[in-house]
């Protein structure tokens, strides 16, 4: 018998360190583990038995009901110890909430059940260094594996590119700057299982010919360092990192950097100047990273998500993996519910579940008990969808049909007291605020377009103004020279265009 | 995170050599000078002017490109940090969930504005963009401790 407590960032913020503190001084030394992504449960603490099946768990913990349960605990102590007096109790609420029994989960599958700094099996890693790396490479292609960090590049060209551009020295670089508001799959992954991040690096590194790797990670997430830093020191004893990955002919080291709150720095060649230990200023493609990246060597660049689909392509192979999901958006998606909802928290699901499915069947509606007046997708660069849209299916296609994007797959819900014109507003101060400066449309259209909201109050924008304003999103869309700038206008844009009644009072036209 | 207590340390009286042997064991490493930054701002809180030079000198590189990169990140102060930071997150899923109305009544009950410390020294408020809570916001950081479904009431600060 055995007590368990999540523990990563969401139910650390839910107060499961005095939960956990609170067990102690009765006595009671609880077991950590991930979290499962029910959010708005956390924290949450089960009992085991030895089999490691739960007995019994206990949501919304706070620190006046240790006691109960450690009472509960002990009644099962006695009744291991046979005595007969007590009740069996079979309750866990997760495991058959249907938030978590929908759910397709193969990214996290282990996250949240398995410690997150235990080492996994490694049968598949074996099997896989034992491939011709081109093999691999093919089933990426068959996979139809697209990036997860917002751009939706197609993985195994990036990776062909990388294998086939001949180097002395060759480097996977893990994107672990998860700075988009909404989003904290990545987050989730490093503390709740990062080994399989650690595997999809080694995997990515045989393929590409890759020895060296490097997880760039925000300093905004310092308990997801904790489980890297150990992880990573785990992996290196168990022979999974080093000279001679589990004694095959391959050798793989991974380093971990420490990023300083520059959302910029999610940018791939931003990044990767970061990583040189300079100004995460961006740099013009081409030539793309995967050809001259990190010290001008071939460099695979991959958001957390993506190298940590790569273990669970191979598993159920690249073929089934493909037929998850909808036409050229194959696979599973780890989608994050979030903002002004009810039950917020990861839901992994291959694509095309409609927005209305997460945010009602899932998220069970607001917060506040007002109705969804708009959902935000993909992060500060993302459309804010109007109600009508929110039968449009997650895929990459349909989303781009209503020209909105999947991003990183964050949502982020918002009730009928949101004001789209200050969301407008804001979306130009983030991009001000975030700007590397290289490019002209980015840093000063952001500051412009911001000011041309500002002067008028809440609801009353003259139409002069917006016509000024498209012409300012135009310029930025087509002249900056990366997406933070080149895509600050769809935000823009979405508001103005899907909910003119914030901008336009009757008495100014 | 470095959890050390940086107020005991005398940040400004380093002595330039010993500085100078702390920071050679990053100079190697592949981002070295963001891991100097980095490993100072744990230290001590933010990076003093007067260690440009020594810093510069550690890395062979000119005290303006230390300066670019310092100021480049929103991490790194060239000032000392207040006795308590409260970070508040300003995106949008904490906006969802109340975060500007939020931000004005922390900004009421500590008698700062956001960006801006009290005369005292004793709490400083700064704007964060994500602290990947979003499902249970809003959300603020006090010092160390992350605070899920915040409201002003339940900000407090550990009494020393």
């Amino acid at each position: 018998m055995k007590l368990q407590i999540s523990d990563d960032s969401f139910a650390r913020a839910m107060g499961s360190e005095s939960v956990e503190f609170a067990f102690k001084t009765h006595g009671v030394e609880p077991t950590r583990n991930g979290s499962l992504g029910l959010a708005w449960l956390e924290p949450i603490v089960q009992l085991l038995n030895g089999d490691q099946e739960i007995v019994s768990e206990f949501t919304n913990v706070g620190v006046e009901e240790v006691p109960k349960i450690v009472a509960n605990l002990q009644s099962m102590l006695d009744q291991d110890n046979g005595n007969p007096n007590v009740q069996e109790t079979h309750t866990s609420v997760t495991s058959t909430h249907p938030f978590l029994t929908q759910q397709h989960r193969l990214v996290f599958d282990r996250a949240g059940i398995r410690p997150p700094l235990e080492i996994p099996p490694f049968k598949l890693l074996e099997n896989l260094l034992g491939q011709d790396p081109n093999q691999i490479i093919a089933g990426m292609e068959t996979s139809g594996l697209r990036g997860r960090g917002g751009a939706g590049f197609p993985a195994f060209i990036k990776w062909r590119t990388v294998a086939d551009t001949p180097a002395d020295q060759k480097y996977i670089v893990c994107n672990a700057d998860e700075g988009d508001s909404g989003t904290f799959s990545d987050r989730m992954l490093m503390e709740g299982d990062p080994f399989k991040l650690i595997e999809g690096m080694i995997i990515s590194g045989y393929a590409t010919g890759a020895t060296q790797g490097y997880i760039y990670l925000r300093s905004e997430y310092p308990i997801a360092k904790e489980y890297l830093d150990q992880a990573l020191e785990n992996a290196y004893s168990a022979g999974l990192l080093g000279k001679n990955v589990l004694n095959s002919d391959f050798s793989f080291d991974i380093d971990m950097l420490i990023g300083a709150g520059a959302y910029i720095c999610g940018e791939e060649t931003s990044l990767l100047e970061s990583l040189e230990g300079k100004r995460g200023q961006i740099k013009v493609k081409p030539p793309v990273p995967a050809i001259a990246g990190l010290f001008e060597k071939p460099t695979l660049v991959h958001n957390v998500i993506s190298l940590a689909s790569v273990p669970g392509i191979f598993e159920i192979g690249p073929e089934s993996y493909a037929e998850l999901g909808v036409g050229k958006s194959t696979g599973t998606m780890p989608f994050q519910l979030s903002g002004n909802v009810k039950h917020g928290g990861l839901i992994e699901l291959p694509f095309g579940p409609t927005v209305n499915e997460l945010i009602y069947n899932y998220g069970n509606g607001t917060l506040s008990g007002r109705p969804i007046r708009t959902v935000q997708i993909g992060g500060p660069l993302g459309a804010y969808l109007s109600e009508s849209e929110f039968d449009t299916p997650l895929t990459y296609e349909a989303m781009a049909e209503i020209g909105a994007g999947i991003g990183h797959g964050g949502l982020v819900v918002f009730d009928d007291t949101v004001n789209l014109k200050e969301q407008a507003e804001y979306a130009f101060e983030f991009c001000e605020i975030e700007s590397c400066g290289k490019c002209t449309p980015c840093r000063i259209g952001s500051v412009r377009g911001k000011e041309a909201l500002r002067q008028f109050d809440s609801n009353t924008v003259d139409a002069r103004t917006l016509v000024v304003i498209e012409d300012l999103c135009e310029v930025m869309e087509k002249a900056s020279l990366c997406q933070m700038g080149g895509m600050t206008p769809i935000p823009v844009r979405s508001a103005i265009q899907k909910f003119p009644e914030d901008f336009i009072s009757e008495q100014t036209t | 995170m470095q959890k050390k207590a940086r107020h005991n340390k005398a940040g400004r009286g380093t002595n330039p050599n010993d500085l100078l042997s702390e920071l050679r064991r990053f100079v190697d490493r592949v981002g070295g000078l963001m891991h100097a930054l980095n490993w100072l701002k744990g230290e001590y809180g933010y990076i003093d002017s007067s260690w440009i030079p020594t810093i510069a000198e550690a890395f062979n590189i000119s005290q303006a490109e230390v300066r670019g990169v310092i100021s480049f990140y929103h991490d790194f102060k060239l000032k000392p940090p207040a006795v308590h930071t409260i970070k508040i997150c300003q995106a949008e899923a904490c906006q969802s969930l109340g975060a500007r109305q939020l931000t004005k009544d922390i900004e009421a009950k500590f008698g700062t504005s956001l960006g801006t410390r009290t005369p005292d020294n004793r709490v400083e408020l700064e704007a964060i963009y994500c602290l990947g809570l979003c499902a249970v916001g809003p959300s603020v950081q006090v010092d160390h401790k992350l605070i899920a479904r915040a409201t002003s009431d339940s900000i407090s600060l550990s009494t020393e």
